[in-house]
């Protein structure tokens, strides 16, 4: 059979078992295949023709009309009087507030479909009703941004801002660390009236006052995937993050466990004793359970 | 409806079960035509009413053409120079249970491409091919709507295909 016979015949749902065989095996099958499915998605609206046919019959039922002329002129004051009043107490200050507590983490949708993920025991802030002329938000703890295209977009945090068009970061602000990762585009770094421009793949970090500029070979944060990843960051850093993920809390003797020590390494959110132990292993140190307390010691 | 007692269709009876019979097939086709800004059910609706004051002169077997015909061309005195815009519809086609983000940028991308190449097919071409593709209409009922060969409905639709997958397939 003739390919164009073949294509014309599986259109019409007319093939036989053997042709439809032999169909699929024709090289452009799956572009056909594609194409049929996509096609779908431009199905024409709901039609419901009962519903059609009672709006032409009986037109009366939709348009009901009665005379509001006396009225119109005192509904309308009394409206901008009330509209005017809603307007300012909802929308001038529309103030939206969302926080992640320990060992929990909040998927977002901001009002222009960008994308926020935020990590455990951190807030974010936006003004809703102000939105479209800025698209401003203040962080505090650690959150993903997906970044629709627009205006510019601006992520304050009590260490420094970010600001970009349209793109993909992740921003880390926890006491003594500020952290920005670009995934996608270009984000900029304004902290102490310094301004830095971070392509693609480029880490910056602020940790302590110092500056230090790194490069990641991943797409998106470690924590979207439930997992922590550290690189050569002290060890304190690491324990702090544990205890967000975690509803624990970890106790030792500072005296004998130097918390300066760096660690590189990573660990899961799923299993607490996984987790403990890829921590604890590299730097010889034991930990013992007793509920929500985890202590930690040196191996001796 | 084949054959009729009645002689024309003038009686409400008739006209109703003629809306309930033949309204979303008209209103299918005007949207797949000319797209969604257009108001396809007023469309509709100005057809039947044509067909109604009209009545005496029309006959229940002939009801369906006459409808095609008016809807048509009250569409094209409207349509002149716009052009078409199908939107994507609201409602998720589910085909994969498992998406990644690139999967569904992807498939974003081609769903433009596609809307694009759409509107690049012939009026005739695009109907016979969404009918078919979208409502599942054979070839002989596109043809009985159209009032064309059940072979040109076969020729418009195996043509758009094709057209539809060279724009597709380039790049």
């Amino acid at each position: 059979m003739k390919k164009e016979d073949l294509i014309s015949k599986w259109l019409d749902n007319d093939l036989t078992h053997e042709e439809l065989e032999a169909f699929k095996k024709l090289d452009a099958f799956s572009s056909y295949n594609r194409i049929s499915n996509a096609a779908k998605y431009f199905e024409a609206p709901d039609f419901d023709p009962e519903e059609s046919y009672e709006t032409l019959v009986r037109p009366e039922r939709r348009k009901k009309t009665t005379n509001y002329g006396r009225y119109s002129m005192r509904i309308a004051a009394v409206l901008v009087v009330v509209l005017g009043t809603a307007y300012f107490l909802f929308f001038q200050n529309q103030e939206v507030s969302y926080y992640a507590e320990n060992a929990d983490r909040i998927n977002l949708s901001l009002p222009d479909d960008s994308e926020v993920v935020l990590n455990a025991d951190s807030r974010l802030t936006y003004d809703k009703g102000d939105w479209k002329q800025s698209r401003d938000l203040s962080l505090d703890g650690e959150a993903y941004f997906v970044v629709s295209e627009g205006s510019k977009f601006t992520v304050r945090t009590d260490q420094g801002e970010v600001s970009v068009l349209g793109t993909q970061f992740n921003v880390k602000a926890r006491p003594g660390f500020f952290e920005v990762i670009c995934y996608e585009g270009l984000v900029q770094v304004d902290y102490n009236g310094t301004s830095v421009k971070l392509p693609k793949s480029h880490v910056f970090k602020l940790y302590n006052g110092t500056v230090v500029n790194d490069r990641t070979d991943f797409s998106e944060p470690s924590w979207i995937s439930k997992k922590s990843f550290f690189k050569s960051a002290p060890l304190q850093q690491v324990l702090d993050e544990l205890e967000r993920q975690y509803p624990i809390s970890i106790d030792y003797d500072p005296t004998n466990i130097d918390t300066q020590t760096i660690y590189t390494g990573s660990f899961s959110h799923e299993n607490l004793e996984t987790a403990l132990q890829a921590i604890t292993i590299p730097l010889n140190l034991t930990f013992q359970t007793d509920g929500e307390i985890v202590t930690l010691k040196k191996n001796e | 409806m084949s054959k009729s007692l009645f002689k024309n269709v003038c009686d409400e009876q008739v006209f109703s079960q003629l809306y309930k019979k033949l309204s979303k097939d008209l209103h299918d086709f005007i949207y797949y035509k000319f797209g969604g800004h257009f108001n396809p059910e007023d469309k509709v609706q100005e057809a039947f009413l044509k067909l109604w004051n009209n009545c005496e002169n029309v006959t229940p077997e002939k009801a369906k053409s006459y409808l095609f015909t008016v809807i048509n061309n009250i569409s094209l005195n409207d349509a002149k120079h716009k052009k078409v815009v199908l939107k994507f519809r609201e409602k998720k086609v589910k085909t994969y249970t498992n998406e990644n983000p690139e999967f569904l940028v992807e498939e974003k991308e081609y769903l433009k491409k596609f809307e694009n190449a759409l509107s690049k097919l012939t009026e005739g071409q695009r109907v016979a091919f969404l009918l078919n593709r979208v409502e599942g209409k054979r070839h002989k009922e596109i043809a009985e709507m159209l009032n064309i060969s059940r072979k040109a409905v076969e020729k418009r639709i195996y043509t758009a295909l094709e057209k539809l997958r060279q724009d597709l397939d380039e790049i």
